[in-house]
């Protein structure tokens, strides 16, 4: 008798004998407590990679604890068959955790060893404090406890989930993106003082997790594999980078700061500024200007004996620079200004200052979010960097004459204290010298060209060499070697000038650059400079220019004793100090020591301009919120794909999968119980005939594939009818659901979590014949 | 072995309904009860029908041996009856002198055993031993049925003084149990209407043919099932003997029986191989005699708990 086609072959797959006929799960876990410890070496590494963010590390001790509390809790409760069974053990490790943050976080809280009525309150207190720090402070900053407490009680949650997702749900790979929850946090707060090593520690961390189950089952091909490829992965991750040239350094950023704008300090970033090697053109821009002033950043003024900072400012979002800037603090009517414009183009600075000649009046092309302080007239993106702008300033260029800034009145100290101010701490040889300096000046602007002049004497050498700061300590040295660049130069001159009783601050920005033509400029990152403004009542902030060399040019007119002694022996006030003079030459004298300081100091950076950490980090915050929201439907998709796709065999059995998953996502559940048949059957009502014939035709296929031993390949839905079916089918159903069932069933879909029905596993080989009258065989 | 090709599907399938067809014209409106029969006959079994008298227990029999055009016998049974009633004496034959066999109403191809809890235990067993051995052996010879042979029992389920119950090893040996139940209003009109003035049995003659019966039987055997079916199969079988409501569960030869008529149902679809559908509408029919359950030993009660199991196991 002929064979009929799907008789003769019988396929028998020897593993569907059985229930637990999937090989693969068939293991016997040789080393139980290895996925304990590959989780608890993970997050280890993870909290490695955190390390950039601290200057020191006792922040390590306590997440050392919480991390190895909580992975050896649930490596000892998961011993305990009932609590591995019911998975019970991350709630016991919640409840650890929690303790255990109170005792390392709280201890005050924890008076006789129990959380006291209070101590939650002092752990959330304490974490406030933390969030206040993560605001204030650049990266590295001290750990504080505050900021400890975050670390340790959000590592200890994701150790939580992580060791849940390894132990329990066997799931690495979710807890491995759990790891890049942990890698964002130095990424955002201490970008760029992220090396090879933290990379490779956060690279480790997902090897090694990725590598629990294999280690504990000790399958060697696939671990082998795996280490393999997360070895490559991890050497391009960290090999490629260093190949690549060199990429400009950008300039440090506090981690944010209290209002909704912070500020870069670009007095910090002087020294690495003037490498001779950084000559790439930060911006061009053409003036008619003959004085060719520098061109300004900001003002750092705030200073802590370590670390110059700019003076905090009260943010106004409506302090629009393209609406027009107010007339400069402290310019009387009767001193000269001269209106001027300039036209700038950005070519490579990424600030979040707007450079700018003093005093701007208003600013054309820029968007409304450049907002201005009204007391340094800095011009500060509120969330915009100056990346690619291309504006028109106009300013007033306030050109006091000598005689004016010789019958200054001297200024009322009250009203400048910050401007006055120097720490106690800060070393009495800035005031003797300064006196020694200065002895015999009779007015403001006397002491102003003598202190200018001696640092413009032979005594003192232009030197990148300098100490690294323009803290007391290093202008202390700098007074003693007479060697430095603008950081000390202008460090000094402001901080003696204070000492003497003058309101004094540090303009930072970049010298007038270097002629290109007619009233053209070009300026180079290696062109930064820094300089003493000097208050003058009636002139406002008045540039003085005490650096020798470098980039920095000569004085500007009011303040040059020695050809331009003429008008005066003083010079009032050109208000702010750089409207008045100009000239392209400024050039600048290397402030780079500073920048070290600020970033310990940088608790309170000046809010003065720039939004943009508190930005990113908001904006990034909702972005990965965002990501993690569609993981699960992306993956869900990817899973839909992969199901109704493929070959024949593979697709028949996908699509009953498919919608099983699709039953299941939608909280209805799959009766297992019931024939393909009878699923058929419910859910054929309601679909279009088109869609019905397809599912016949699925079921059909997959019978004669599981129960027939092959399905006639052409009947097999394709992949573009199974998918038209499969959204067929949610389409019937979505009616009889809420808004809110549709759309966890498409956020959440459970079928990634629950286990979906599986048909035959297609990928089996048939085995030979299996002769069916051995059933019959046995009959009595 | 011998292969099962399409046509021959089709072929089986279209003397199974022709034969349906013609039992229906007899039996109106009991379509399950037919379709039983009729899988029992071709998976090689025996059939118990339990109900109430006069709802057409022994109609239904006798139409089974019209259409298929083999020799059809009764027997009813009293307490009274022996084994020798049923199976055949040898008797002296004087002239010859010798024994001479004389058959007993067994020897045909469809047995009507009317009633047969009402006969002694060992009347019983003589007929259960012919229904399991396919022969029947008097004074150490053995006589072979005729193929196909199939018994069809019937137990009255009420009136139950005097009688013998069939025990469960005995229940069994029956392939299937059903009842045959009351008519519709609207069959019953049309019987009143056609069964006064005519014998049903009287118009049906024979669509098939013995021989192809047994081929059938024959063919049946190769239907295709997967090790997928049979475990699933296995695993029905477990649940009744887990089941904490079931006191004895199914035993090893339910399932072989099971998927005898799973494999002729699968052929009346027109499939070459078994589904779990197949097995599941037949599980009760096949299961429910032979399970016991804890309390009381309702038909009713049984057939619940058979499909209980039913939507519990998981069909793989």
């Amino acid at each position: 008798m002929s064979a009929g086609p799907t008789l003769t072959q019988t396929p028998s797959s020897p593993a569907a004998d059985g229930p637990s006929a999937d090989g693969a799960t068939t293991r016997h876990d040789t080393a139980p407590w290895l996925p304990a410890v590959c989780t608890a070496l993970a997050m280890l590494l993870a909290a490695y990679s955190v390390s950039a963010i601290f200057a020191d590390w006792a922040w390590l001790p306590p997440t050392l604890v919480m991390i190895v509390l909580v992975v050896g809790s649930g490596a000892l409760l998961r011993a305990i068959p009932v609590v591995r069974a019911t998975g019970s053990a991350v709630l016991a490790q919640c409840v650890l955790a929690v303790l255990a943050a109170l005792y390392l976080c709280a201890p005050s809280a924890m008076p006789f060893g129990v959380p006291s009525p209070g101590a939650f309150a002092e752990l959330f207190s304490v974490l406030g404090s933390g969030i206040d720090d993560i605001y204030a402070t650049t990266a590295p900053a001290p750990s504080t406890p505050g900021f400890t407490a975050i670390l340790v009680v959000g590592i200890g949650l994701i150790t939580i989930l992580i060791d849940g997702l390894v132990a329990d749900l066997r799931a690495p790979k979710i807890g491995g993106i759990l790891l890049l929850l942990i890698w964002i946090i130095p990424v955002f707060l201490a970008g760029p003082h992220l090396s090879w090593h933290h990379f490779a520690a956060i690279g480790c961390a997902f090897v090694v997790l990725m590598l629990s189950h294999y280690l504990a089952v000790r399958v060697r091909r696939a671990a082998a594999f795996s280490v393999v490829a997360g070895a490559v992965a991890l050497v391009l991750g960290v090999g490629l980078p260093m190949l690549l040239p060199p990429v400009a350094q950008r300039p440090q950023q506090p981690l944010g700061q209290p209002e909704d704008i912070t500020v870069i300090n670009p007095f910090l970033d002087l020294h690495a500024d003037l490498d001779q090697s950084n000559d790439q053109v930060v911006f061009t821009y053409s003036t008619d200007d003959p004085m060719a002033p520098p061109i300004r950043l900001t003002s750092v003024s705030a200073f802590d004996g370590t670390t110059w900072m700019p003076e905090p400012f009260d943010i106004d979002p409506f302090a629009v620079a393209a609406d027009g800037l107010p007339r400069p603090e402290g310019v009387s009517a009767d001193t000269p200004v001269v209106e001027r414009s300039a036209q700038i183009s950005i070519e490579d600075l990424d600030e979040q200052h707007l450079p700018a000649p003093y005093a701007p009046s208003s600013v054309d092309g820029v968007e409304r979010r450049w907002i201005y302080d009204p007391s340094t007239l800095t011009i500060v993106g509120n969330g915009v960097l100056s990346t690619d702008a291309e504006y028109t300033v106009d300013y007033r260029s306030v050109e006091p004459t000598v005689d004016q800034l010789v019958e200054a009145e001297p200024v009322d100290g009250d009203e400048f204290e910050s401007a006055l101010e120097l720490p106690d701490d800060v070393p009495d040889v800035i005031h003797t010298t300064a006196e020694e300096v200065t002895a015999g000046s009779e007015n403001q602007w006397e002491t102003a060209i003598a202190l200018q002049d001696w640092f413009r004497s032979d005594e003192f050498e232009y030197s990148l060499d300098a100490p690294a700061d323009a803290s007391g300590s290093a202008l202390e040295d700098f007074l003693r070697d007479r060697r430095g660049y603008c950081v000390q130069f202008s460090g000094a001159m402001t901080a003696m000038s204070r000492s003497l009783g003058i309101p004094a601050r540090i303009g930072v920005g970049f010298t007038a650059g270097t002629p290109t033509g007619d009233d053209e400029y070009e300026v180079r990152l290696n062109q930064a400079h820094a300089w003493p403004e000097l208050y003058f009542e009636g002139a406002g902030w008045v540039r003085f220019e005490p650096t020798p060399g470098g980039p920095a040019g000569d004085p500007p007119p009011w303040a040059d004793a020695s050809g331009g002694d003429e008008g005066s022996e003083e010079e009032t006030s050109s208000p702010t100090e750089a409207p008045a003079e100009e000239t392209e030459a400024a050039q600048e004298t290397p402030p780079a020591e500073a920048e070290a300081e600020e970033t310990e100091a940088a608790e309170d950076t000046e809010p003065v301009s720039d939004g943009a950490p508190a930005w990113i980090l908001v904006t990034g915050g909702a972005v990965l919120l965002a990501l993690l929201l569609i993981v699960p439907s992306v993956a869900r998709i990817f899973v839909r794909r992969s199901r109704l796709s493929g070959g024949a065999a593979s697709r028949a059995e996908g699509l009953w999968e498919e919608i099983a998953a699709t039953a299941i996502d939608e909280g209805r559940g799959w009766d297992r119980s019931r024939t393909l048949r009878d699923h058929e059957q419910r859910l054929a009502t309601g679909l279009e005939s088109d869609d019905a014939q397809t599912l016949a035709r699925a079921s059909d296929a997959a019978e004669a594939l599981r129960y027939g031993g092959g399905a006639d390949e052409r009947a097999v839905p394709s992949t573009d009818e199974s998918t038209r079916l499969v959204a067929a089918l949610r389409g019937t159903r979505a009616q009889d659901m809420g808004v809110w069932s549709r759309i966890r069933a498409t956020v959440l879909p459970r079928s990634l979590v629950q286990q979906v029905p599986r048909g035959r596993d297609v990928s089996q080989k048939p085995a030979p014949e299996d002769s069916t009258a051995r059933t019959d065989a046995g009959h009595g | 072995m011998t292969a099962l090709g399409n046509d021959h599907i089709t072929h089986i399938q279209s003397v199974a309904q022709k034969s349906r067809a013609a039992m229906n014209s007899v039996l109106d409106g009991k379509d399950h009860a037919v379709r039983t029969a009729l899988i029992t006959l071709f998976s090689g079994g025996h059939l118990l029908l339990e109900d109430v008298p006069g709802v057409g227990k022994t109609l239904l029999a006798k139409a089974l041996g019209r259409v298929v055009g083999g020799s059809v016998r009764r027997v009813q049974f009293t307490p009274d009856l022996l084994p020798s009633d049923v199976v055949g004496v040898s008797i002296f034959n004087q002239e010859t002198r010798s024994f001479e066999f004389r058959a007993g109403p067994v020897f045909a191809n469809v047995v009507i055993a009317d009633e047969i809890n009402r006969a002694s235990p060992k009347t019983q067993s003589a007929m259960l031993e012919c229904m399991a051995e396919n022969q029947a052996s008097v004074d150490g010879t053995t006589y072979r049925m005729p193929q196909p042979f199939m018994v069809v029992a019937t137990q009255n389920p009420v009136d139950m003084e005097g009688t013998y119950s069939l025990p469960e090893a005995q229940r069994d040996r029956f392939t299937a149990r059903i009842s045959i139940g009351y008519p519709s209003s609207a069959a019953e009109i049309d019987m009143l209407d056609h069964h006064v003035e005519y014998d049903p049995l009287a118009q049906t003659s024979a669509v098939t043919t013995l021989d192809e019966v047994t081929q059938a039987r024959d063919l049946i055997r190769h239907v295709q099932a997967s090790p997928e079916l049979r475990a699933y199969v296995v695993s029905l079988l477990d649940a009744t003997r887990n089941d904490p409501g079931i006191a004895l569960g199914s035993s090893p030869r339910a399932g072989v029986q099971l998927l005898r008529t799973a494999k002729v149902l699968a052929v009346l679809g027109g499939r070459g191989y078994v589904t779990p559908d197949d097995v599941q509408s037949l599980a009760v029919d096949v299961l429910s005699h032979r399970i016991v359950p804890r309390e009381g030993d309702d038909p009713q009660l049984a057939a619940s708990l058979v499909g209980d199991v039913l939507r519990r196991v998981p069909v793989r």
